[in-house]
C-alpha cells in the first residue's frame, strides 16, 4: 500500500468518524428538545387542571362582585331620581295649597264632602282638622250644608300641608285625607309610573 | 506510513465517536433534569399562587372596566332622568289631587 493510499484511508476513517459523531450529537440535541418540550406540555396540562377550577371561581367571584356593585349604583341612581320627583311634587303641592289653586280647592272640597259622607250615618258631632289657611274655605263649605248637619261640625287648626283629617269627638273613627297622607299612600303605586316617565319604561328597582 | 499508523488513526477516530456519545449522554441527562425541574416547579404551591395572582390582577382590571360602564350608565340615567323630572313631579301632583283615588 502506498503512503497516498494509506493517507486516503485515514481521511476516510476520520470523515466517517466525524459524520457519525455529528449524527450522534444531532440526535441527542433533537431528543433533548423533545424531552423538554414534552415536559413543558405536560406541565402546562398539569397546571391547567390544577389552576383552571380556581381561576373559574376567582373570575366568578370578582366579576360577580363588580356586577352586583354596578347594579346597586344603577338602582341607587334611579331611586335617587324617583325620590327627587316626589320631593319636587311635594313642593308643587305646597305651592298649590298656599296659593289655593283651582285643583287644590277641588281636592279640598271633595275631601270635605267625602268626610261628611263618611260620617253621614252617625248622629254625633264631627271635628274637621285643617291647615289654618283652609279654614275659611271649609267654613264656606259647611255653610252650604243643611243646618242640622252644619251646626254639628267643628273646625280645628292642624299643622298639615293641606287636605283634612276628620274625626268623631272621641277619636274612635278617623278619616285622613291630607296631602302628606295621600302622597305616602300613593307612593308605592306611583313609583312605577314615575319610573316609567323618568327611565322610559324601566322600573326603579 | 504503515498499517500500524492506520490502526492508530482508526483507534483515535473511535475515541472521537465515543467522546461524542459521552457528550450526547450528557445532553440527554441535562434535558431530563430540566424536564424534571419543569414538572416539579409546576406543582409548587408558590408558583400556582403566583399564576393565580397574575390572573386575579387581570380579572380585577376587567371588573373595574365593567364597574366603570355601570357608573357611566348611572350617570346617564341621572342626566336623562333630570330632564323628565318636571313631568314626573306633575304626574304625582295630579294623582295626589285627583278625587277618584
Amino acid at each position: 500500500m502506498t503512503s497516498e493510499q494509506i493517507q486516503a484511508l485515514k481521511e476516510e476513517i476520520w470523515r466517517r468518524a466525524r459524520e457519525k459523531a455529528e449524527k450522534i450529537l444531532e440526535d441527542a440535541e433533537r431528543e433533548a428538545q423533545r424531552i423538554v418540550q414534552e415536559a413543558k406540555e405536560k406541565a402546562e396540562e398539569v397546571l391547567r387542571s390544577r389552576v383552571e377550577p380556581e381561576k373559574l371561581l376567582m373570575r366568578r367571584r370578582i366579576i360577580g362582585r363588580a356586577i352586583g356593585e354596578g347594579r346597586r349604583l344603577v338602582i341607587a341612581a334611579k331611586n335617587e331620581l324617583v325620590e327627587r320627583a316626589f320631593e319636587k311634587a311635594l313642593e308643587k303641592l305646597k305651592r298649590d295649597a298656599q296659593a289655593k289653586s283651582e285643583d287644590y280647592r277641588r281636592f279640598l272640597l271633595k275631601a270635605f264632602e267625602k268626610a261628611v259622607s263618611f260620617y253621614s250615618n252617625t248622629d254625633g258631632d264631627l271635628i274637621i282638622y285643617a291647615n289654618e289657611s283652609d279654614i275659611n274655605l271649609l267654613r264656606e263649605a259647611i255653610g252650604k250644608l243643611p243646618e242640622n248637619r252644619s251646626n254639628r261640625i267643628r273646625l280645628e287648626r292642624a299643622d298639615i300641608l293641606g287636605g283634612i283629617i276628620a274625626s268623631d269627638p272621641d277619636g274612635r273613627r278617623v278619616y285622613y285625607n291630607t296631602i302628606e297622607g295621600r302622597i305616602e299612600a300613593l307612593r308605592p303605586i306611583l313609583r312605577e309610573k314615575v319610573a316609567s316617565i323618568l327611565f322610559g319604561g324601566g322600573g326603579s328597582r | 506510513m504503515s498499517i500500524a499508523s492506520l490502526l492508530l488513526e482508526e483507534k483515535k477516530a473511535m475515541l472521537h465517536v465515543q467522546e461524542a456519545r459521552k457528550r450526547a449522554g450528557e445532553i440527554l441527562a441535562k434535558a431530563r433534569a430540566e424536564a424534571d425541574q419543569i414538572l416539579k416547579s409546576t406543582l409548587e404551591e408558590k408558583r400556582v399562587q403566583e399564576l393565580l395572582k397574575v390572573f386575579e390582577a387581570e380579572v380585577e382590571r376587567e371588573a373595574e372596566k365593567l364597574l366603570e360602564d355601570y357608573r357611566r350608565r348611572a350617570e346617564e340615567i341621572r342626566r336623562s332622568g333630570e330632564r323628565r323630572l318636571e313631568e314626573a313631579a306633575e304626574l304625582i301632583r295630579r294623582e295626589v289631587l285627583a278625587h277618584d283615588i
